[in-house]
């Protein structure tokens, strides 16, 4: 009896191509990943593998919820817009839907990179005398070149513009006010290689905060430790994005020296819990209002 | 436990069936054997097997193959049931174990032809309605298939790639996730 098997395959005949006509008896031996390679083998291969009804068995198999959502979905979706202009591409509605769920199962949490970058973004900021609405000291800025300014602000949503040449004072006067502005001046996102795309696109601006600094932490600002250095700051919500999420604050400090409280730095961050969120972060924050 | 030659013997006195391959030839074989197959055992059932059972569709070389794979398996069934009457006896479930490894080994051995043969085994059984040798030569097919990348598989089995490369591109599209 073993010697039938090895005159078997001893045989020429060992050189001709199989019947594929016995391909889609093995197909329901197959599991799904081998499925899908063994359907762009060749043609036989094809019409063998992406049978409609073997993917119906294998949602049925592991997503049988998904079964219920096949006519809610767009033809899109399970892909059977190409039907012109392949011949072979008799695509499966069934292939889709299980494609869609097996994605769902393994689409990435991680978050995408924004895109917006740094060097789209400038921040406008006001300080103003509350009372009489006068500017105190005013500048926009680039974010990318006001990115290193601040100590342990490393790939931090946390800038430190040096304004010590304005010197602006902000004087003994009580209350003041402060503007910050985030406006996109670069193209942004994808179309950013593309120049035509970039000039046609508008600049955008969100305003992140427009908040009174309280009279007595103004008040309070200097003096601490007898160094005639001090810092006052203040925080306000954000407005929330498109998506909701965690809520987010905007934090504006601006430290002061000397008797006239002249303005040497101002600090601007964004706050989420108590902590400077990250630069990715931060755009991707300011890409739902400015993209 | 009998060997098939012996099962043979004992059954020579019970009725025989011809079968008749598509070249011709004509294998003479127990109706226990016959009958693993599903659309033999019908056509025995409708009494017209009188004059062997042509099998237009079953080479002698592939007939040949079933038997040996029929003979085999008929004896196995003959033994479960014979056993099961005093399953409860330790000396027959050892004996058991020792015939059900012995068959495990057989259809291995059984398995090892050229993959064009395992083809024809395949459509033969699915023709002749065998299920064990079905499952039996699907699931080789199916191992063989499992865990490989299109292109071994195509050296594998020697396949020309007749899908012109925007089919094959559109294909492996809405199955990139087999490829991830």
């Amino acid at each position: 009896m073993m010697r039938e098997a090895g005159e078997a395959t001893g045989m020429p005949a060992a050189r001709r191509a199989p019947p594929w006509e016995a391909l889609p008896l093995v197909a329901p031996f197959l599991d799904a990943a081998s499925l899908a390679s063994a359907s762009c083998i060749s043609t036989s291969w094809h019409a063998a593998f992406a049978a409609d009804y073997l993917w119906a068995r294998l949602c049925a198999q592991h997503y049988p919820s998904a079964l219920a959502l096949l006519r809610h979905l767009p033809d899109t979706a399970a892909g059977d817009r190409r039907q012109q202009c392949s011949p072979t591409s008799s695509s499966s509605p069934h292939r889709g839907l299980f494609a869609l769920f097996r994605s769902a199962s393994t689409r990435s949490r991680a978050l995408p990179p924004p895109r917006l970058a740094l060097a789209d973004v400038a921040f406008a900021v006001d300080i103003l005398a509350a009372v009489s609405g006068e500017s105190i000291l005013s500048f926009a800025v680039g974010a990318a070149e006001a990115g290193g300014g601040v100590r342990n602000g490393a790939g931090l949503f946390l800038f430190g513009i040096d304004v010590g040449e304005h010197n602006a004072a902000i004087g003994p006067a009580g209350e003041w006010r402060v503007r910050w502005t985030a406006v996109r001046t670069g193209g942004g996102g994808s179309r950013r290689g593309d120049g035509g795309a970039r000039a046609s696109a508008a600049a955008a601006a969100v305003l992140m905060m427009d908040a009174k600094v309280p009279a007595a932490r103004a008040a309070g600002a200097v003096g601490f430790g007898g160094s005639g250095r001090g810092e006052a700051g203040v925080a306000a919500g954000l407005p929330a994005p498109g998506c909701g999420g965690a809520r987010l604050e905007a934090e504006v400090v601006v430290e002061l020296a000397g008797e006239e409280r002249v303005v040497e730095k101002v600090r601007l961050g964004v706050l989420c819990q108590c902590r400077y969120v990250s630069a990715d972060e931060g755009l991707r924050y300011l890409q739902h209002f400015l993209l | 436990m009998a060997s098939a030659g012996s099962g043979d013997e004992k059954a020579a006195a019970a009725a025989m069936i011809t079968l008749i391959s598509s070249d011709n030839e004509k294998f003479e074989v127990t109706e226990a054997t016959a009958t693993l197959s599903q659309t033999i055992r019908h056509m025995i059932e409708d009494g017209c097997t009188d004059g062997g059972v042509p099998l237009p569709n079953v080479t002698s070389k592939i007939l040949a193959r079933v038997i040996e794979y029929c003979k085999k398996h008929a004896t196995a069934a003959a033994g479960e049931e014979g056993s099961s009457s005093s399953f409860s006896d330790a000396a027959f479930l050892e004996v058991d174990r020792a015939f059900l490894e012995e068959l495990e080994e057989f259809d291995d051995a059984f398995l090892e032809v050229d993959r064009a043969t395992l083809f024809d085994l395949i459509l033969a059984a699915n023709y002749l309605d065998i299920k064990g040798l079905l499952n039996l030569t699907c699931q080789k097919v199916a191992d063989s298939v499992k865990g490989k990348t299109p292109e071994q598989i195509r050296e594998m089995y020697n396949i020309v790639n007749d899908l012109t490369p925007e089919e094959e591109a559109e294909i492996r599209r809405e199955t990139q996730w087999a490829f991830e």
